[in-house]
């Protein structure tokens, strides 16, 4: 336990160093950052630790742990969480430019974010009267978020069943976006919101998922960013800003400077 | 029965900008503050998570949590307000430092012609240029009165900026050089030049290089990592209150700060303001906290609700036009051109108020003779750092999402730029905040109810500065632009610009104004109120600036007011004038 400590801390660190910029040589002195930097070059030598940890650390990653986090902490069938699954395939699609919706994890982040606070609608106003409101007043729906999802996901399956006696997520993509559509023409009716606020809530979903940091369970592999030349999470571009066009550095998630005890 | 404390000089509610530029001030002049923040205590190193867009950005972190409290909202006095249950339009700090946390740090003072707004367009125009509607008025304060209050602001928050050459001449140069003209400035920069007009960088409190300020608070440098708006600053290089002015309050060792305090009541005794109760949101339990002088700055919307709960000032009208709490509500309406290139820029990088602007068709530095509206706005572009959930812009045509979609935003994450400005909006009569007759937030009180729709005088100056900017996308290359159009209403949804001002405005007359030129109601003596909340009208240019100068006024004011306790202003006289 002892050696994986000092492990943790010194590659999170090394992490923070090379993110923050401050490896580069831009030093800023008296801020939490500095007394950062003060206190590895005191304690360590960040260059000999960064060699060292660089060729250990390649070594691990030869044998990958399982991924254990892929279970349903929202969704209790697997029809319902491939039926999200699929449909955020079609609103971000896999193609040349790489992974879609469904290989980035989306519906995993969905899952997630179902379960917690996003699901009940947590820091929005719930209290009633609920009134339909001009159009012009945002959304005002009594259902929470986990409850709209089913309600959802239902429609897409029975509609699904009527046309083509098949699933959603069994249907040709052709067959799955008609089904989309009508949601986002609200030709379909869901009991508790317009279909096309659900719509717009899936594909909102969706992009986050796409595009937050995999510390959500999508975006796997940092791919969604690489798509669209994100580097992530670096916290210093002083020595990039000044230069014309995209900036191409290592893609770094926020878990490469997150300090833990374990 | 609120548990009582003991008495202090002076209690603040609400600790952004305002109330800590207060409390550094007036605890440095030996005075006892105490600072009721209904948020948490954050600090640099509580931001070493901030570049976390879902969290921050989607998740609205940092802003008031809206299943406590939030506002009703509705276009027209015939509609039923009902309230705004997410975020989407504008947005409302919390946590110590407010929106001075969250910002993206333009920094800029108010033109001379904003202050006399009134009587300046009358002399040029004449008195029927624009409609009764329109609440414009002077602000009883003028640029010179209010111009070393400007300084002292920029020189707490260490700002990078350059000379506007449309601008009047500055007395003293910025406390540090601009942020650095980066390629995609450049070239806007040139566009501008060929069509023209003298850009200039945007002035900046995300800073260009260390600064020590006068009380010796460090801000440090701009490391341009591209995560200001929303997100606190984790090099302490953006100045905010948590870097400047409350290290300063509590290095007096006079100010007490006190978070999880929900002001909810100026209490009134026997005609006499004696302080403030709170609310301890750990607890519940209800706190009176007197005090000699109370200061309100809480946001511009809760500043307002705060005097309406309290039973302070005369509520606004709109069917007589009588009363001044409430009046002169304004949003910034922003006008905003993206522009699709056929070449890649970096985009990622920036700073939150790194940018190149031009004031040609701001203020009054042009002829509206034959113009249906007054003022303007600075035009800008700005190299803020693109985040990819949120910026996910695709050319006018294209469906916004599947295989189309995704083809066409990513492409545009780099080869897309946005060119928008702030704007001058005008006061209407109809536009107002005042409490809500049905909804109520945690602790059973109304909430705020907004009454706002676009004006025809808005509409007129949005459509023509869009023109002016789609000319110098056009001009630096794009290959196609986009226009933002206004909708039918103003809709409270989709993100807009949240620098949301009026409700408790300044002014040199007790009938038409909440306060007078040091912040202090007309009505209460020992009651002072600070924030955007006491502009009469949106300038053309963001607010904090002007927010940061009247704070500093304020604390002058406070000091005096603790000396006699006098009312400091004459009706009718404006301070600065000759």
């Amino acid at each position: 336990m002892a050696d994986n400590y000092e492990t943790e801390k010194t590659f999170s660190r090394r992490g923070f160093l090379k993110m923050s910029g401050i490896a580069t040589g831009s030093l800023v002195a008296g801020t939490y950052l500095g007394s950062l930097l003060d206190t590895n070059e005191s304690e360590e030598s960040p260059e000999t630790e960064t060699a060292s940890e660089d060729s250990g650390q390649s070594n691990e990653q030869a044998a990958p742990q399982e991924d254990y986090t892929r279970a349903y902490k929202f969704f209790s069938k697997a029809d319902d969480f491939k039926t999200i699954e699929a449909a955020s395939e079609r609103i971000f699609p896999e193609d040349d430019l790489g992974p879609g919706a469904l290989a980035l994890g989306v519906g995993w982040f969905i899952d997630h974010e179902l379960a917690g606070g996003y699901g009940v609608n947590a820091r929005e106003y719930m209290k009633g009267p609920f009134k339909e409101g001009t159009g012009f007043q945002g959304p005002q729906y009594p259902i929470l978020r986990k409850d709209l999802y089913m309600e959802a996901i239902r429609v897409m399956n029975e509609t699904a069943q009527e046309n083509h006696e098949q699933l959603f997520y069994e249907l040709e993509a052709e067959q799955q976006d008609e089904i989309l559509t009508q949601l986002e023409s609200d030709e379909l009716t869901l009991r508790g919101a317009k279909a096309s606020d659900f719509f717009e809530e899936l594909r909102l979903a969706t992009l986050s998922g796409v595009y937050s940091d995999p510390l959500y369970r999508g975006n796997k592999g940092m791919q969604g960013w690489e798509m669209k030349k994100f580097p992530g999470a670096h916290m210093s571009y002083i020595n990039e800003v000044e230069q014309d066009g995209p900036v191409e550095l290592e893609t770094m998630p926020l878990s490469s400077h997150a300090e833990s005890q374990e | 029965m609120a548990r009582e404390l003991e008495k202090t000089n002076v209690v603040v509610a609400g600790l952004g900008w305002a109330g800590s530029i207060v409390a550094a001030e007036l605890s440095k002049d030996g005075k006892n503050v105490v600072g009721l923040e209904r948020g948490e205590e954050k600090k640099t190193e509580d931001y070493l998570t901030a570049h976390d867009e879902y969290r921050f950005a989607v998740g609205h972190e940092m802003m008031q949590d809206l299943s406590r409290e939030t506002l009703t909202y509705r276009n027209s006095t015939d509609e039923e307000a009902l309230p705004m249950r997410r975020y989407g339009a504008f947005l409302i700090g919390t946590d110590v430092g407010g929106g001075g946390v969250h910002w993206n740090g333009d920094t800029w003072r108010y033109h001379p012609y904003d202050f006399e707004i009134k009587s300046m367009t009358d002399e040029t125009y004449g008195e029927d240029k624009l409609t009764d509607d329109y609440l414009i008025q002077d602000w009883g304060i003028t640029y010179e009165e209010l111009e070393p209050y400007y300084l002292k602001y920029e020189l707490n928050s260490g700002v990078s900026g350059e000379q506007n050459p449309m601008g009047p001449e500055r007395r003293e140069p910025y406390p540090t050089p601009p942020l650095k003209e980066v390629p995609v400035l450049t070239e806007y920069k040139e566009a501008c030049e060929r069509l023209g007009y003298q850009p200039f960088m945007i002035p900046a409190s995300t800073i260009s290089q260390q600064f020590v300020n006068p009380d010796g608070q460090t801000i440090n440098a701009c490391q341009y990592c591209g995560f200001c708006e929303k997100f606190g600053c984790e090099w302490g290089a953006k100045a905010s209150p948590i870097v400047t002015t409350i290290p300063t309050a509590k290095e007096t060792g006079n100010f007490e700060l006190r978070t999880h305090a929900n002001v909810v009541e100026i209490v009134k005794e026997d005609d006499e303001v004696t302080g403030v109760l709170y609310i301890d949101t750990l607890t519940q339990e209800e706190v009176f906290q007197p005090a000699d002088v109370v200061v309100v700055t809480s946001h511009t919307t809760n500043n307002t609700k705060l005097l309406l709960h309290s039973d302070l000032g005369t509520p606004y009208n709109p069917e007589t036009g009588e009363g001044s709490v409430g009046k002169n509500y304004c949003l910034h309406i922003t006008p905003e051109v993206t522009g699709f290139f056929d070449k890649e820029f970096n985009t990622v990088t920036g700073a939150g108020a790194l940018g190149i602007c031009i004031d040609e068709f701001n203020n009054d530095n042009f002829d509206h003779t034959d113009l249906d509206f007054i003022h303007g706005a600075n035009i800008a572009l700005k190299q803020t750092g693109k985040r990819p959930i949120e910026q996910n812009t695709v050319p006018p045509g294209v469906k916004n999402w599947g295989a189309e979609f995704k083809k066409e935003s990513i492409k545009a994450f780099t080869q897309s730029l946005s060119s928008h400005a702030q704007m001058i909006t005008l006061p209407h009569r109809n536009n107002y905040l005042s409490l809500d007759p049905t909804y109520k937030d945690d602790y059973g009180r109304p909430l705020l109810r907004v009454t706002y729709d676009l004006t025809d005088h808005d509409r007129a100056a949005h459509d023509f500065i869009g023109q002016k900017i789609e000319e110098i996308l056009t001009e630096m290359g794009a290959v196609e632009t986009h226009r933002r159009e206004l909708p039918e209403h103003f809709d409270i949804f989709p993100a807009h610009n949240d620098h949301i001002v009026g409700g408790t405005i300044i002014g040199a007359d007790p009938e038409t104004s909440v306060v007078n030129n040091y912040l202090q109601m007309w009505d209460e003596d020992n009651v002072f109120v600070i924030g955007g909340s006491n502009f009469p009208h949106n300038g053309g240019y963001n607010p904090t600036g002007t927010v940061g100068a009247l704070a500093y006024r304020a604390a002058d004011g406070i000091k005096m007011y603790l000396e006699d306790n006098r009312q400091l202003a004459e009706a009718g006289e404006v301070a600065g004038a000759n």
